[in-house]
C-alpha cells in the first residue's frame, strides 16, 4: 500500500463466495509484482495436486510504484501451470494495475471454484460474485461488451476475461486484459476456466494521498523525460516490435515454417514496415505509459458475395507475426491479422497456438497424424485451414484436438514428432532463432519465456559466443529482471530504470531501500521461484532439446547439440550451488 | 491574455492517462486519477477512439449560475474558480454542467473543477491537448 | 561505383538517410566510411548485412553490393 509497510492482500474464496483482507507486513520485503506473487503462490499452492484442481490458487500482484511512475504498467499473475505442471507466471499491462491500485489492494489471491459461471466485481467499496452463465461460450469481445454495459465506471475500469479456450481448459488458453493485452502464456486461461471464473472487473476511487508532492513529481518528470526522449524506447512507438521481422530475417534468425528455415522469402511482405504501410490505424498505451507500443492493424474481410465487407482491428506484435505468420508460411499482412483475430476471440496464447499448428502441419505431411484427425488441410501458407484448426483447438472437437490442446509436450507423447516440436523447457518456442543464449535462456527461465533473461539479446550483441559469458549473462539478467518485475516495471523501460533510477523512485514515495536491498530482492525472488519449481516436481535432468533447432542455422550458423547440452549442464551446476548457499543463508 | 484548455486532437490519443495522473497529483495531491478534472475514456470499448471530457470554459458558466452560495465565480477567459470555504457540497454544479466536466470528490466534499492550469497539456506525450489564448 | 543500400527507418532520428537507395561510393570504401557518409551513428548499429551475410565495419564494399543497415532486434 502506498505509504504503508505492508502488502494489502485480498483473498477470494469462490466456493463459498467469501472474501478476506490481510495486511501482510512479512511480504513487504518482496516489494510487489513477481516477488509477492511468487511468495503467495508458494504458501497457497497444493503440491501433488492437479494444477486445475479447485484448491489451487490464482494470484495477481502489483507493486509500490504501479501507475504512479511512467511505464510501471504491469500486473503479475502466478499459478500452477496446467501447461507445464510447474511454476506459472505471466505479466499483463492494460488498465489492470491501475484498477487494482485504485481499488485499494496490492495483491489478490483467488481459490476455490464457483458453483456456476461467475464474474467478479472488485471495487474499493464492494466485492461481488455475479452470474455469468449467459456469458459462458461468448468470445473475448462480446464478454467485454456485456460487462462494459452492465457495470458502472467507464474509462477507469479493467475487464479481464477468458474465451472458449479457457472455458474448455486448453492448457495454453490466455486471459484477455482490456482488449489489447493479455496474460498470455502457460495456461492461466484454463485456471480461470477451471474455477468457473469467466471474467473480473476491477475499479476504484480509493483515496491515495501523496505524502511528498514536490519530490514525487520532480522524480516523475525526470523519469518521464528519460522515457520520452531516450531513443531506446522510441522504437517501441514507431514500428514497435514488428520491426524485428526484417532484422531477424536479415541475420537468418527468423523461425519460418516450423523452423525448417530461418529466413522467410516473404519476410518483406509481413514486415513491421509493411504492416505500418498497409494496416496500422492507431497506437494505444497501457495506463501510465507515454510511449504507446500497442499497434493496431486493421483489415477488411469479405464475409459474403455482393461486396459485403466487415472491418477488423487487432493488435499485432513481433511474436504474433512470427508464430501466426512466418512460422506458418503466411504471405500477407491481412492474412496474418486474420489468424491473430481468430486466436484472440477464442482466447488462446498466440505463440503456443502458432507453434502447435506448425508442428501439426509437418506431422500431417509426414503421416504421423491424418486428415481425419486434423479436419483441415494444414499446409504452410494456407490461412483459412489454420483458422479452422484454431477453432477446433478452442472447442477441442475430437481426440486429436483434445490432445494438442494440452500443448506439444503431450502431443508428441501420443503422436511422436518430438524432433520437430519446437519446445524449450516444456513451453513452445518464442520468435528468435539467434543462438545458444536464446535456446538456453528460454529453457532455464523460470517461466520458460524468452523475456525471463532475453538470451536473444546476448546472441545478437556478442562479438563471440563464450560459454562462461553465456551462463553469467543468463543468470544475472534473470536476477535483474526479478527486480524489475517485482516492481511491475514494463521490461521495455529496462534501460530507463537502472538501479539508481529505481532507488530514486522508491525513495520519492518513502521506500528508503538501498542498492544492496535490491540485490537481496533479486536473489530472493530468483531462488524462491526455483524452490517452487522443485517442489512442484520440476527438473532439467535428462532434458533433451528438439533436433530441429540444430538442423536450421542461427545467425551463428548451426548450433552444436553437444555444446548446448554442456551449457545446460554448466548452468544447472552453477545455479544449484548458488541455490544451496541461498537456502542455507535463510 | 487568459488561456483555456482545449482537447482538439483526441484522434491521436494513446489512452496513457498521463494527463489524468498529472491533474490528480498536481491539483489534488492524490495518486488516484479518479480525482482528475480531465477525464479520458473510449467512445465505446477499446476498439473505438478516445474522448476527453474537459471544461469547455463557458463564458456563461451554468455551474456558477446553479451554485446557491457563490462558491463558483467566473474566471477571465471562461470557466470558473472554486472558493472552497463557500462550498456546501450540494452537487447542483455537477448536474448543471452540460458536458459533464464536474464531478464530486467525496473525500474532501468539494466538486473537482478544472483550473485551466495547463499541467495536463505539458505532460501529454502525443500533443492531443493545448492551451488556447482567449479574450477576457 | 554503385551499391544498393537499405537503411532501417529507425535511424531517421539521427538525421541519417533512410530507406532503399542506390548510391555512388569510391573504390575501397569500407562499411565504417559508408556509415559516416549516411550519417548513421556507429554505436546505434546492430548489424550490417552485405549480400545476405553479416559483416563488420572494416569490410570493403564492392560494385553492386546489396547492403542492409539495421539496429538490433529487441524483445516483444
Amino acid at each position: 500500500m502506498i505509504g504503508k509497510d505492508f502488502i494489502r492482500v485480498l483473498y477470494i474464496d469462490l466456493t463459498n463466495k467469501k472474501a478476506d483482507i490481510q495486511e501482510r507486513e512479512d511480504l513487504y520485503k518482496y516489494l510487489g509484482g513477481a516477488g509477492v506473487a511468487a511468495k503467495l503462490l508458494e504458501e497457497n499452492m497444493k503440491k501433488g495436486v492437479d494444477p486445475l484442481h479447485e484448491s489451487q490458487p490464482l494470484i495477481i500482484s502489483i507493486g509500490p510504484l504501479s501507475t504512479i511512475f511512467p511505464v510501471v504498467t504491469k500486473a503479475v499473475a502466478t499459478f500452477v501451470s496446467p501447461h507445464t505442471g510447474e511454476y506459472g507466471e505471466s505479466h499483463a499491462g492494460g488498465r489492470l494495475a491501475m484498477a487494482i491500485r485504485n481499488a485499494g489492494y496490492d495483491a489478490i489471491v483467488i481459490t476455490g471454484k464457483a458453483q456456476k459461471p461467475t464474474y467478479l466485481v472488485i471495487t474499493d467499496k464492494n466485492i461481488e460474485f455475479k452470474d455469468a452463465r449467459a456469458m459462458w461460450g461468448l468470445d473475448i469481445e462480446e464478454t467485454g461488451r456485456v460487462i462494459r454495459e452492465r457495470e458502472p465506471g467507464p474509462g477507469k475500469r479493467s475487464i479481464i476475461r477468458i474465451g472458449r479456450a479457457g472455458e474448455n481448459l486448453v492448457t495454453y488458453s490466455c486471459v484477455n486484459v482490456d482488449t489489447y493485452r493479455h496474460f498470455g502464456r502457460l495456461g492461466i486461461g484454463a485456471v480461470f476456466g477451471s474455477k468457473n471464473l469467466k471474467a473480473m472487473m476491477i475499479m476504484g476511487e480509493e483515496d491515495l494521498p501523496i505524502s511528498n508532492l514536490k519530490e514525487y513529481f520532480k522524480t516523475y518528470q525526470e523519469i518521464y523525460k528519460k522515457v520520452t526522449q531516450t531513443d531506446a524506447m522510441a522504437k517501441y512507438h514507431e514500428l514497435g516490435t514488428p520491426m524485428n521481422i526484417k532484422v531477424l530475417n536479415s541475420i537468418s534468425s527468423l523461425p519460418t515454417k516450423n523452423l525448417l528455415q530461418s529466413t522467410f522469402e516473404h519476410a518483406d511482405d509481413i514486415s513491421g514496415e509493411t504492416f505500418a504501410e498497409k494496416n496500422l490505424v492507431r497506437k494505444v498505451s497501457c495506463v501510465g505509459c507515454p510511449i504507446g507500443c500497442i499497434h493496431i492493424g486493421q483489415f477488411r474481410r469479405e464475409f459474403d458475395k455482393g461486396y459485403e465487407y466487415e472491418s477488423i482491428a487487432v493488435s499485432y506484435d513481433h511474436e504474433l507475426i512470427y508464430a501466426l505468420g512466418s512460422l506458418l508460411g503466411i504471405k500477407t499482412t491481412d492474412e496474418v491479422l486474420q489468424i491473430i483475430d481468430e486466436v484472440e476471440l477464442a482466447g488462446l496464447d498466440a505463440i503456443s497456438t502458432g507453434v502447435v499448428l506448425a508442428w501439426a502441419t509437418e506431422a500431417l505431411k509426414k503421416g504421423l497424424i491424418s486428415r481425419e484427425d486434423t479436419l483441415a488441410d494444414l499446409e504452410f501458407g494456407n490461412t483459412m485451414e489454420y483458422v479452422k484448426a484454431i477453432d477446433n483447438i478452442a472447442d477441442r472437437v475430437n481426440e486429436f484436438y483434445y490432445t494438442i490442446g494440452k500443448g506439444l509436450k503431450e502431443a508428441v507423447k501420443k503422436y511422436g514428432g518430438e524432433e520437430f516440436a519446437l519446445l524449450y523447457g516444456g513451453n513452445e518456442m518464442a520468435g528468435y532463432h539467434t543462438g545458444y543464449a536464446f535456446a538456453l535462456g528460454q529453457t532455464v527461465g523460470a517461466r520458460h519465456s524468452h523475456l525471463d533473461n532475453a538470451g536473444y539479446s546476448y546472441d545478437q550483441s556478442a562479438k563471440e559466443l563464450k560459454d562462461e559469458e553465456i551462463i553469467d549473462y543468463v543468470i544475472n539478467e534473470e536476477k535483474e529482471r526479478a527486480v524489475l518485475t517485482s516492481l511491475c516495471i514494463c521490461l521495455f523501460a529496462r534501460k530507463v530504470y537502472d538501479r539508481s533510477t529505481i532507488l530514486k523512485a522508491l525513495n520519492a514515495v518513502g521506500i528508503n531501500w538501498t542498492n544492496d536491498d535490491l540485490t537481496r530482492l533479486a536473489n530472493d525472488v530468483f531462488f524462491t521461484k526455483l524452490k517452487i519449481k522443485k517442489e512442484l516436481g520440476y527438473s532439467l535432468e535428462n532434458y533433451k532439446f528438439p533436433k530441429r533447432i540444430f538442423e536450421t542455422p542461427t545467425m551463428w550458423g548451426k548450433m552444436d547439440e553437444e555444446r548446448l547440452n554442456r551449457l545446460l549442464k554448466m548452468y544447472i551446476e552453477r545455479v544449484e550451488k548458488e541455490y544451496e548457499d541461498w537456502s542455507r543463508g535463510k | 491574455m487568459p488561456k483555456v484548455l482545449r482537447a482538439d486532437n483526441m484522434n491521436k490519443c494513446l489512452g496513457c492517462f498521463t494527463c489524468m495522473l498529472t491533474c490528480a497529483a498536481v491539483n489534488h495531491n492524490n495518486h488516484n486519477l479518479a480525482k482528475s478534472s480531465i477525464k479520458v475514456k473510449t467512445r465505446g470499448g477499446l476498439q473505438s477512439k478516445f474522448a476527453a471530457t474537459v471544461c469547455v470554459a463557458c463564458k456563461e458558466p451554468a455551474c456558477a449560475e446553479a451554485c446557491p452560495t457563490n462558491a463558483l465565480v467566473k474566471r477571465p477567459g471562461g470557466g470558473v474558480k472554486l472558493i472552497e470555504e463557500k462550498c456546501i457540497a450540494c452537487e447542483k454544479c455537477v448536474s448543471a454542467c452540460i458536458v459533464g466536466s464536474i464531478h464530486m470528490d467525496y473525500d474532501r466534499k468539494i466538486p473537482i473543477v478544472c483550473k485551466h492550469c495547463g499541467a495536463c497539456v505539458r505532460m501529454c506525450p502525443h500533443n492531443c491537448l493545448s492551451m488556447e489564448e482567449v479574450s477576457e | 561505383m554503385k551499391i544498393g543500400v537499405e537503411v532501417n527507418s529507425f535511424f531517421s532520428r539521427y538525421g541519417s538517410r533512410i530507406g532503399k537507395m542506390e548510391i555512388e561510393i569510391d573504390q575501397n570504401t569500407n562499411v565504417e566510411k559508408l556509415l559516416e557518409n549516411l550519417n548513421i551513428p556507429k554505436d546505434k548499429v546492430g548489424f550490417v548485412v552485405v549480400n545476405q551475410k553479416r559483416v563488420d565495419f572494416s569490410y570493403v564494399l564492392s560494385e553492386n553490393d546489396s547492403v542492409y543497415i539495421t539496429p538490433y532486434a529487441t524483445g516483444g
